[in-house]
């Protein structure tokens, strides 16, 4: 009977199919047009309509096809035939398989190809990646379908659900403040994120069994309500987070001569120059958002650096755990730096090793405890969460019409304007998350190497729309305001270089640095 | 006859509002059951918790041996069922409506679908949507016989229709009739006194009466005396029916 439903489905919703993987091979042609630098821009500007339609697309057929034999209601035809529930079940399941999976597949694949990647590698990505749009997104929208009636219903159910969510996020930060999502803005977000498609995964299968087996549609829209505040609420806390990511990458045993160390570089070098790089423009912004009037909460910029890594190796804090101890070693203060990357800990890419790091750890206090314990002999500790990523590999291309094709890094190339030296990549394996590039004269003067290291330490967790994962980096040529100088500007491109390197996790530690507080004031970031 | 469907004290209530409360009713094998009652009497309730589409929420009703709460797909292909409210795919043409049921029972009779779709001159090409309600009730009778069901299930099948489509329905399905058994809700009376051999009237949820039409006359023999003398009035399905309505809503009278 699977067969038959599923060619009365077919004939039912063939117009309405034709349309959304007209839409998919529309966005995978515009993805393919624009190319790594939006050289055609007809294709750059549709993409962020059909990239909306996108979603559209692969939802519509999946609701539509549920909504043939709706479950909710006491009219349908299907309710007194003789068909099995399974059947009927694994007939919307194997349509939307066919109508939305297959054809995406096939899209994919094309673009895979057609941009040079190998045969092999690009199946293997790109069955993950339908699994998992299959898994996350096509049979959870096939539940919500099986909550309603028709796509009115739905529309009013999905209102309803995404108001409950709403508020539950801001029960959550109400309760929790900005810990409420102990991995959100860290490379374990994605641990928080299979947790989450997995309740989602189990939620759709709970509802489809409930409708399609018991047709209980008030329990299964309170599984769905349910499921909203859950998804808000259920929070991998970030020891265990922590914890199942260093089971996952192991020990190599690098991390274990590297530890914290608080340093005293010279105060003219102050907080600017490390992040920011010479970057004027950012780092005003930064000073500006860091400084703050009256009795606004006391930020500091700990002189923090990490020390026994290896030039090849950058040590990054994951999340900081800050607690203030009073003289009495009453706890006067317990926060994170949940919500704010905590950044790079060890030298800059570059930089020489005899030179300490001039790394600050932005730290923020409340006024009151703040001022609380500097009155006293009291103590600032410091709980890092830490990886430490080393150099996986390292490629040199022209810095003019330059381009690279490799395992590790996908297809790379080069474009530049006045400005800036451009380089982009494109991968269809996991794009990497730390990576630098730096332009090298001939004679070997460089300009300041650009670290861009956004931790995501996710294994084989793909994204939705497309299996092609896109990065890059900008080299800047020229300081628009005058004040930085490079070395290297657009009018020596042709005879460089641009060396690009490219780091992965190695291991996952932690370490606690303890500050007296009589120290911190000379850190502390001072208002104009 | 034995019945081929019992209920037992079968009731169902739609939060505060009582649909039905506590029905008793028992369908021989063979015969044509018409369930007659008002809007909102209850009627569609009943046959929707026979077909286990609804839950009752008190009581059980037994269909063909088989609590209707149990009863799965197979018996589904024994059981016809047409209705006015039901829910048929609109963008699909009437030919592709049949080669969609055609697998779905196994005992499917071509010959008859074919027969049944000339009497009924259903157009193959149309979409249902397209269908007048008329057309729409006439198809679905078209898909309800072919499989020559042993229960066949109509709700108010009659209603809205003109004289013609009335006929052409009715003579649709007595046509097979004497190999099944129909239960027939509906509020037209006249119509189903004319092939109807048992009712069951139902008033607000509640079983005034049931058993043959003859008995039915019989039992309502006392509503129609005047004075202790027997009043010559309109003594059809609808003038007992009538009668036995009001006296169940005005009983000093």
């Amino acid at each position: 009977m699977i067969w038959h439903i599923l060619k009365k489905d077919w004939k039912l919703l063939w117009p309405l199919v034709a349309l959304c993987i007209a839409i998919q091979f529309g966005l995978e042609w515009v993805v393919f047009s624009a190319g790594l630098f939006g050289e055609d821009p007809a294709a750059a500007v549709l993409l962020r309509p059909l990239m909306l339609a996108w979603f559209v697309a692969i939802a519509a057929p999946a609701i539509a096809v549920v909504h043939q034999d709706s479950i909710p209601g006491v009219d349908q035809d299907w309710l007194i035939r003789p068909l099995r529930r399974t059947h009927l079940l694994l007939a919307k399941l194997v349509f939307a398989a066919l109508t939305i999976i297959a054809p995406m597949f096939l899209a994919n694949m094309l673009d895979a190809l057609a941009t040079g990647f190998p045969l092999l590698l690009s199946l293997k990505a790109l069955l993950l990646k339908e699994l998992f749009v299959f898994a996350c997104f096509v049979v959870p929208s096939m539940a919500l379908a099986a909550l309603a009636r028709n796509a009115a219903e739905l529309v009013v159910l999905g209102a309803a659900l995404m108001v409950v969510f709403a508020v539950a996020l801001s029960l959550s930060a109400l309760l929790s403040g900005s810990d409420w999502c102990p991995t959100c803005n860290s490379g374990m977000s994605w641990l928080q994120h299979v947790v989450q498609h997995i309740g989602i995964l189990i939620g759709a299968g709970v509802i489809l069994y409930l409708q399609y087996y018991r047709r209980r549609s008030d329990v299964a829209r309170a599984v769905a309500i349910l499921g909203a505040v859950a998804l808000v609420f259920a929070q991998l806390p970030w020891s265990s987070a922590f914890a199942l990511e260093r089971c996952m990458t192991g020990s190599s045993g690098a991390a274990t001569v590297v530890g914290l160390e608080f340093g005293e570089p010279a105060p003219s070098a102050r907080p600017t120059a490390p992040p920011m790089r010479g970057r004027v423009d950012q780092a005003v912004g930064y000073l500006r958002r860091r400084a703050r009037p009256g009795d606004a909460p006391v930020s500091i910029d700990l002189p923090v650096h990490a020390i026994g890594a290896t030039a090849d190796e950058l040590v990054l804090a994951d999340r900081i755990d800050i607690r203030l101890f009073g003289d009495d070693a009453r706890l006067l203060y317990s926060g994170d730096n949940a919500g704010s990357l905590a950044g790079l800990l060890s030298p800059y890419p570059g930089a020489s090793n005899s030179v300490p790091a001039e790394t600050y750890q932005a730290v923020d206090l409340p006024g009151v405890a703040y001022r609380q314990a500097a009155a006293t002999a009291a103590r600032l500790q410091l709980d890092y969460s830490l990886t430490l990523v080393r150099l996986e590999a390292e490629h040199r291309l022209a810095a003019v019409a330059g381009a690279i094709h490799s395992a590790d890094v996908g297809i790379c190339a080069t474009s530049f304007d006045r400005n800036s030296l451009y380089l982009r990549c494109k991968t269809v394996i996991q794009a990497p998350f730390c990576f630098s590039a730096v332009l090298v004269g001939p004679d070997g003067r460089h300009n300041p190497e650009v670290l861009k290291c956004i931790p995501d330490y996710r294994r084989h967790l793909p994204t939705f729309m497309n299996a092609l994962g896109f990065y890059g980096v900008d080299l800047p040529l020229r300081d628009r305001n005058g004040v930085a100088h490079y070395d290297i500007d657009a009018s020596q491109l042709g005879t460089s270089q641009v060396l690009f390197k490219v780091y992965q996790e190695s291991e996952h530690f932690k370490r606690r640095l303890t500050v007296a507080t009589s120290q911190l004031d000379r850190w502390r970031v001072q208002t104009e | 006859m034995s019945p081929i469907i019992e209920t037992r004290d079968l009731a169902k209530t739609y939060g505060r509002f009582g649909a039905l409360h506590g029905l008793d009713i028992a369908v021989p094998e063979g015969s044509v059951f018409a369930l007659l009652g008002a809007s909102g009497a209850g009627k569609t309730t009943a046959i929707k918790i026979l077909l286990n589409i609804l839950s009752p929420t008190r009581g059980r009703a037994t269909i063909m041996g088989v609590d209707s709460r149990a009863m799965d797909s197979r018996m589904l292909a024994d059981i016809g069922y047409v209705s006015e409210n039901q829910a048929l795919p609109a963008r699909l043409r009437v030919e592709d409506f049949f080669d969609y049921l055609r697998p779905c029972y196994p005992q499917w009779d071509r010959a008859l679908e074919r027969r049944l779709r000339g009497e009924l001159n259903l157009p193959p090409k149309r979409s249902i949507g397209e269908l007048s309600h008329g057309m729409r009730l006439k198809m679905a009778l078209a898909c309800a016989l072919p499989f020559r069901p042993k229960l066949l299930v109509l709700d108010e099948p009659l209603s809205g229709l003109d004289a013609l489509a009335r006929d052409e329905i009715i003579d649709g399905f007595l046509s097979e009739a004497g190999k099944m058994t129909v239960l027939i809700s509906s509020h037209e009376l006249d119509e189903v006194e004319r092939f109807a051999t048992h009712a069951a009237f139902l008033h607000e949820g509640r079983l005034l009466f049931q058993g043959s039409v003859a008995a039915l006359f019989e039992h309502a023999r006392p509503l129609f005396l005047r004075n202790g003398v027997e009043a010559v009035e309109d003594r059809s399905l609808r003038g007992i029916f009538v009668r036995m309505v009001r006296a169940a809503r005005y009983p000093s009278h």
